[in-house]
This record gives structure tokens, sequence and C-alpha cells, in this order.
């Protein structure tokens, strides 16, 4: 039995698929979202309030799906790259575990075609997606400072810069010493209460669930407000492919429930908002004889020209406590100073580095600057409470080769066939960290490190998915059109960071909600031709 | 108190193992001081794969024990240390599991928490004062004017 035809179904109740649904809603438009996850109870399903709280990264909080493997969860073969795909599955999607940096992508990042001679440009640009990252940000409620010379002016933030305590102060000063840029970038933490949610109480491990609602994860941002408005959200609900009528457009979802029943959903629009992994992944999965090669892949590129943000890790130790346990761990100043391209650096493009504050005890002790046997103790001490670290987020440009496919035998446990990622790291993305490498270290020994160590490419880093349904306007070379919508199936739209064309060098959140609130608006404005 | 998965022997084993592990220093208790040895039991009693992964590695311990003619108890720390650094090269995965389970049980424990100055509390719901910092010096990175690309 399936259920009434809806309007508009929206596939994925995470950072995107939440604000559009959100968007659709407040003009009346009937919507469904289908997610493969459940609700989380922020009180009782996150683990701060425990003392083993710390021990949750390795199990049901792990940020990597195939380590958690929680029932939600589905594999994803990552055995053919360096860089692990990470994810949460849940209404709120991978904003339940984020770090809630919230920077927009820049001017220059839509046109590094015209500028830089390399990728293509996007078929919009960021003064298009001005009025949406503005929408957006008083949804999600933005921490930071006005006056940012790394960006176009901006509208005033809705809440205070994240603090800098003791250890920001310190690391700001090795900036100030070089006269480099950095500055208190945007955070989706309410660091006062704003909108009906608390402010933050520097509690620290943002990445293990808010309890108190401060940092803005979708479940308690945009779904309250779309539920409220009619949206139905049902969970636990993974979609194994979209439907197609005797015309070719989409008519649906077939998606199983919680007991592994298959069940059919009609709706007169689909929307995917699934990553740039789950989105290929159902894409490719919903072939038919129409549609051999997968749905709106006439171009081949659907699961092409895969993106993540390659990290590097570089962390400073200093001689003294810098009470690194208190604020959040992302500290959230961000530094702007090598983000557009200056060829004399040997790399095109550019990237932007990440201050974090220190690790806690057991993931200190884990990590791998720590030896077992009698030099632990020494080695603990030295850098417990005392480290600094960076993490250079590099522009990744989109190649062919790195992508997205259907693994021939790995499936979900509902006998979807899982994605596959084959991807490798381009030697303009490892020259762009190796000098973020040497820069980062100039700021930590500017700031008084007495010991700077790096990790050239952090594994368990893949946050960020992108570029696997690319927008263009040539239905040749890209999968949707400026507005989202599949060239080939018009009904179709992808509002997720598979649309990306390019990466930026800075966490895509902000411009991912700010797109699908963009492409909303479209549906909206012609939802007469749309939706009929 | 005693796990149900481990024999005497075992246990015994794993405390000597923990003990190498992370070993008293000055103040600091040993990893078997604290219980790590009965924090793996335990854990190992929902978990039939590291089950199987923890008893085969700790026979392990003892065959390269006994290549040296004595059991793993009876060897002094660094000879135990050697086993395991043996071990470790020869069974990455049971080690790892060992290690990873010994940090756990250690960094979880009021006691090593309050030794080594971390809050004895879980973050929540106390949360910590922060301060905001001192913001003065963004004058001058804001005096330096845009350094965003300007595209017209």
């Amino acid at each position: 039995m399936g259920n009434e035809k809806v309007d508009v179904l929206v596939v994925g109740a995470g950072a995107s698929g939440a604000a559009f649904a959100w968007s659709l809603a407040q003009s009346g438009i009937d919507v469904m979202c289908l997610e493969q996850g459940k609700w989380l109870n922020p009180l009782s399903d996150y683990s701060t309030f425990g003392k083993d709280w710390e021990i949750h990264r390795q199990t049901d909080f792990n940020p990597n799906p195939n380590l958690r493997a929680n029932e939600s969860d589905y594999p994803v073969n990552d055995s053919n790259t360096p860089i692990k795909p990470l994810m949460y599955n849940a209404v709120g999607g991978s904003t339940i575990h984020w770090s809630a940096h919230f920077p927009r992508m820049k001017p220059s990042d839509f046109r590094v075609k015209t500028l830089d001679g390399v990728a293509d440009d996007w078929p919009i640009s960021y003064q298009e997606l001005e009025p949406y990252f503005d929408q957006n940000d008083k949804i999600m409620g933005v921490a930071g400072l006005a006056g940012d010379p790394g960006y176009p002016e901006k509208s005033p933030r809705q809440t205070p810069p994240v603090g800098l305590g003791k250890l920001g102060m310190k690391i700001s000063s090795g900036f100030d010493k070089l006269g480099w840029h950095w500055w208190p970038s945007d955070s989706a933490i309410n660091t006062v209460d704003y909108d009906g949610r608390s402010g933050c109480n520097n509690c620290g491990p943002c990445d293990l669930g808010c309890p108190i609602r401060a940092k803005a994860s979708t479940d308690v941002t945009y779904w309250p407000k779309a539920v409220a408005m009619g949206v139905q959200l049902i969970t636990n609900a993974r979609v194994r492919e979209i439907t197609i009528d005797e015309k070719g457009n989409a008519d649906g979802v077939i998606y199983y429930d919680s007991t592994g029943v298959a069940k059919e959903q009609k709706a007169s629009v689909v929307v995917m908002a699934c990553n740039g992994i789950g989105t290929p992944r159902i894409l490719l999965n919903s072939k038919s004889a129409k549609f051999p090669n997968g749905l709106a892949n006439s171009s081949g590129l659907v699961g092409k020209n895969f993106m993540f943000h390659p990290y590097a890790s570089v962390f400073g130790t200093f001689d003294e406590d810098l009470e690194g346990h208190k604020g959040p761990t992302p500290l959230n100043i961000m530094c702007s100073e090598f983000y557009e391209t200056d060829l004399s650096r040997g790399f095109v493009r550019g990237y932007s580095y990440q201050v974090t504050r220190s690790k806690s005890p057991l993931a200190t002790a884990l990590g791998p600057e720590i030896p077992w046997g009698v030099d632990h103790h020494e080695e603990f001490h030295k850098i417990f409470n005392r480290t600094v670290r960076f993490a250079v987020i590099a522009e990744d440009l989109p190649e062919l080769h790195n992508e997205v496919v259907l693994d021939p035998e790995l499936t979900d446990s509902d006998g979807i066939p899982a994605p596959k990622v084959n991807y490798t790291l381009s030697e303009n993305s490892r020259k762009m960290l190796d000098h973020g490498i040497e820069t980062s270290k100039q700021v930590m020994k500017a700031a008084g490190a007495i010991e700077v160590n790096s990790d050239p490419l952090i594994q368990e880093a893949g946050w960020h998915l992108m570029g696997t349904t690319k927008m263009g306007t040539d239905p040749e070379t890209s999968v949707v059109d400026q507005y989202c919508r599949s060239h080939d199936v018009k009904n179709l739209f992808v509002v997720d960071g598979s649309v990306f064309v390019t990466s930026g060098g800075v966490n895509p959140t902000s411009t991912i909600q700010a797109i699908a609130l963009y492409a909303a608006d479209y549906v909206k404005t012609n939802r007469k031709n749309i939706l009929n | 108190m005693n796990g149900t998965t481990f024999t005497d022997a075992q246990l015994d084993l794993m405390r000597k193992a923990a003990e190498c592990l992370i070993p008293k220093k000055d103040s600091m208790p040993s990893a078997s001081e604290i219980g790590a040895a009965e924090y793996i039991d335990a854990n190992l009693q929902t978990s039939p794969k590291s089950k199987k992964l923890v008893l085969q590695g700790i026979q392990e311990i003892e065959i390269k024990s006994m290549a040296t003619g004595t059991e793993f108890k009876n060897l002094g720390f660094n000879e135990r240390t050697m086993i395991l650094k043996q071990i470790e090269e020869s069974n990455p995965p049971f080690f790892a599991y060992i290690l990873k389970q010994t940090c756990n049980a250690y960094y979880t424990h009021p006691n090593v928490l309050n030794l080594i100055g971390a809050p004895n509390r879980p973050p929540q719901p106390a949360g910590f004062e922060l301060e905001q910092g001192d913001l003065s010096s963004l004058e001058s990175v804001r005096a330096r004017g845009a350094i965003w690309r300007d595209i017209g």
C-alpha cells in the first residue's frame, strides 16, 4: 500500500532537504520528506551527560558510517580512497554531528574558469545567492562578527562570535605577529539564546550532538517549523529508486519502511537531498529501459567529479595549559590569507584554515602522538590541554576519475547496492596542503609553540561530499541546470552538495542550504508549470 | 569485580599486559590498577567477534612467552613489553583492540581524570565558562582592507 500522491517529495532530511521543505511549505505546497534515519532526542540520545561520553565517538557517534553501523546507516566501500567518507543518517543528517562551521563560499569560487582557467564557472553567482544566505542564516542562527575583510559585507550576524578563550587568544597573537588575516568565523551555534533555542554553555564536544540545542542541526532549526506548517516527515524510510512514468518523468519513489517492506510513494516532483554520495547512489540505482545508465544521466556525469575537501592537520604544542577543553571544539577562528589564487605558490586556487581547540582526554590518548609503554605519561602530559590544531581545508578541483559508483556486491540491510568511492588526491591539492602545513607552522611558532607536528592528509575527514550531479547550462556537460533541475527529467531536482561545480576552500553547508532555498524559490515561482 | 569471559589465568595475563601498556609512573597509576583488564573482560561479553579476537590474542601472547621458556605472568616488565611489541607487529587487530580498550578504561576513570587535571564530570549539564577574549587586534586586520577577490 502506498500513501496518497503528494506535490513534492523530498528524499533526505539533512541540511538541504530541511531548508527546501521548509521553504516550499511556506507557500502551502504539499510536501513529504522521506528520511532513512530517525528523530533523535537531544536529551536522551546524546552522550554528553554520561561518564562514558568520549567512548561514543567509537560507537554510535563514530562519524564513519562503516564503523558506526547504526541501523539507519548504509555501508560505503571506501577501499579505494585515502580519505574516508563521513556522514550521519537521521533527521538533521550530518548536521547532527557537524562542527557547525558556517562560512559562505566567496564570490571568486563561482568564477574559477574565468579567473583561473580551471574547472568550470558556476551558472549562478555569490550575488544571486546572497539573499538566500541571509534567509538561511536567520533560521540556522549564526554566531559571528561583522566586518570580515575576507568577505563582501554581510548582514548582521544573529549572535556574538564564539568566545576565543585562553587558547584562542594565544593563537590569534601568532596571526597578529605575522600580519596575517584571521577572523572569528561564522558558526551555526547560538552563543546566546536565539529563536527559542539556548545559548551554548561551552561544553566542548559538538561532534557528539548538542543536547541543549544551541548548535543548529536542522532537526532543531528547520524541521520543527516545517512540520508545524504541514510537511509530512516520514522516518525510517530508505529510498531504493526513483520511479518514472511512460513519458519518462519522475512519478515517485520506492522505499523500504523500518520493517523492510517495500512501499511506493507517488509525487508530482521528486527532490534529491541525500548528499554527494547518497544522491548519485539512488540515481544510478534508478535504472529502466528508458534510462539504462541511471536516471538523469544522459551526460554520463552522475557520480563523476566527486570532490572532498582534503584536510591536513597541524598541531602546535605550547608550554602552558591553554584550557583547551573549554568551549566548542571548533574554535572558529578562520584564516583567509591564502584563499585566493597566487600562482607563485605553485598551485591554483587556495585554502583556508580553521582552528580547533585541544582534544579531550581519551581522544588525546588515542592520538598517534602518544606512545604506549614507559613514555606514555610524559607524552600525554606534554600535549593534553596544551595543543592548538589547525585544519588546512583545501579547495579540491573536480576530476572525472574521482567518482561514486554502485558497488557490484556490497549492499545495505535492505539489499540496495552500496556506493563505492574511487578517489585520488590531485597534485594541485597536495601542493596546496603542503603550503598550508608550512604556513600553519609559521603561525604556531609565532604564537610561541614549542613543538609543531603535522598530518599531511587526515584519513577520517571526508566530511564534505560534493560534485556528483554537477550544475551547468549545457546538458552534455552537466546533470542539473542553474535551478538544480535535471536536464533530462524535468520534474526531478537535486539540492544537496552534489550540484557543486567546484568545492571552494571552506565548509560547504552554508552554501548548500542557500542553494536549496534558491532552488525552492524557483519551484515556488514556477509552481504552475513545474507541479503540472 | 571479575568478568565472566576470562579465566583467572587470562585475567591475570591481561592485567600484566595492561600494566605494560600504561605503566605506573609517579602519581599516575598503571592501567591494571584502575581495572583495565576487568573492563576489557566485561566488554567482551557483548561482543562475540571481539571475544574471539582477544582469546586468540591471549593465546598468542602465551605462545610467544613460552618460546622464551617462561610464562608471560612470570616475565619481568621489560620482557613483557618486548612480547607485546612482537604482538603489535604480528597481530595488529588484537593489539589495537586491547590498547584502545585500555585507554578507554583509563581515561574515563575518575581518579585518572583528577590526576591529569581534566574535569571529573561529563561536559553537560554544567558546560564551562569561556572568555570572549580580546578582539581589539582585529582592527589592524580590518585596516589592511578587503582581501577577497572582487570579480565586479
